[in-house]
């Protein structure tokens, strides 16, 4: 029961299920904290910018864009932070602003296909697998995504 | 004084959901890994991704990165590829559709605790990832590439 036959990463030989459950919530607790660290500022710095209205005049410049997605100017910056940081500074920068769930699901799938690009850009250079071809076909699909959902979602959700 | 203690609430709030998303996952998944659910989950699907054009030794690393993560994805692409058993378009097929999708349910999860309603996520990822790998494979075929 406490084998691992044939893992391809053949670094684990044998471990217990206890074990393995303490492995993961060490894993979980450091990741949680990571995490942490992202998004408090992130989410404290946009509560701030929304307090005294700048985050609405930013939303100003990116809204005609954004409304090709269905989504109001403000989640501008959410979606270069999951772009440029990762998925949890762009949760922390869209959570306090009372989305829809249409706009969550779309901004879900958008960010899903789209994000942390400079660090899975470097992953996918070492996987020597063309990586700025596949940044590019990230972002147009991700942007022809949005846009598709938009059109095809019912408005009242 | 109103504000503060707003984005306090707030930030608690969404930091209490990412945490009981986070630490169970993980430990769900770290037990996966070691009674390697994967490899059994591998064989079971080959049949269908044969036909979707992926060869059997790519299934691996396409499901460890669709359910770890691309960073795990990728380690077992490059270690697979040195040994020879992933050759040609193979392995930049197997990175595009996990640049596409990945985490899927690290990224889908998170996503429900903030609204996002889930089946349309995963069903519209998995999709385009899925139809953009096959458009790319038509093509580097077109162009000559094995």
């Amino acid at each position: 029961m406490t084998e691992t036959s044939e893992t391809h990463t053949s670094t684990e030989i044998s471990i217990s299920f206890k074990e393995s459950l303490y492995e993961g919530l060490r894993q979980g607790l450091y990741s949680f904290y990571t995490l942490f660290k992202i998004m408090t500022p992130v989410y404290i710095l946009i509560s701030i910018l929304k307090e005294i209205a700048v985050l609405e005049i930013l939303a100003g410049y990116f809204s005609p864009f954004m409304k090709f997605l269905g989504l109001p100017g403000e989640t501008a910056l959410a979606v270069v932070l999951g772009w440029t940081v990762n998925l949890y500074a762009a949760i922390a920068a869209f959570a306090g602003l009372g989305l829809s769930i249409r706009q969550v699901t779309i901004l879900a799938v958008m960010l899903g296909i789209s994000h942390s690009h400079f660090m899975e850009t470097a992953i996918i250079s070492r996987m020597k697998a063309r990586p700025w071809l596949i940044l590019l076909i990230r972002i147009v699909t991700s942007l022809f995504i949005g846009a598709l959902m938009n059109l095809i979602l019912p408005e009242n959700f | 004084m109103e504000f503060i203690l707003q984005t306090a609430f707030g930030l608690l709030k969404l930091m209490a959901l990412i945490f009981i998303i986070i630490v169970p996952l993980i430990i769900i998944l770290e037990l996966f890994r070691s009674y390697g659910v994967l490899e059994k989950l591998t064989k079971l699907i080959s049949p269908l991704t044969s036909r979707l054009g992926f060869e059997k030794d790519s299934v691996f690393p396409l499901l460890a990165g669709i359910v770890f993560g691309i960073s795990y994805g990728g380690g077992v692409l490059v270690s697979e590829a040195k040994k020879g058993r992933i050759v040609g378009n193979q392995a930049f097929l197997v990175a595009l559709f996990l640049a596409l999708c990945h985490a899927i349910f690290e990224d889908t999860l998170i996503f429900i605790a903030q609204g996002a309603i889930w089946w349309i996520v995963v069903l519209t990822r998995v999709a385009t990832a899925f139809m953009i790998t096959a458009l790319v494979a038509i093509w580097l075929k077109k162009q000559g590439h094995p």
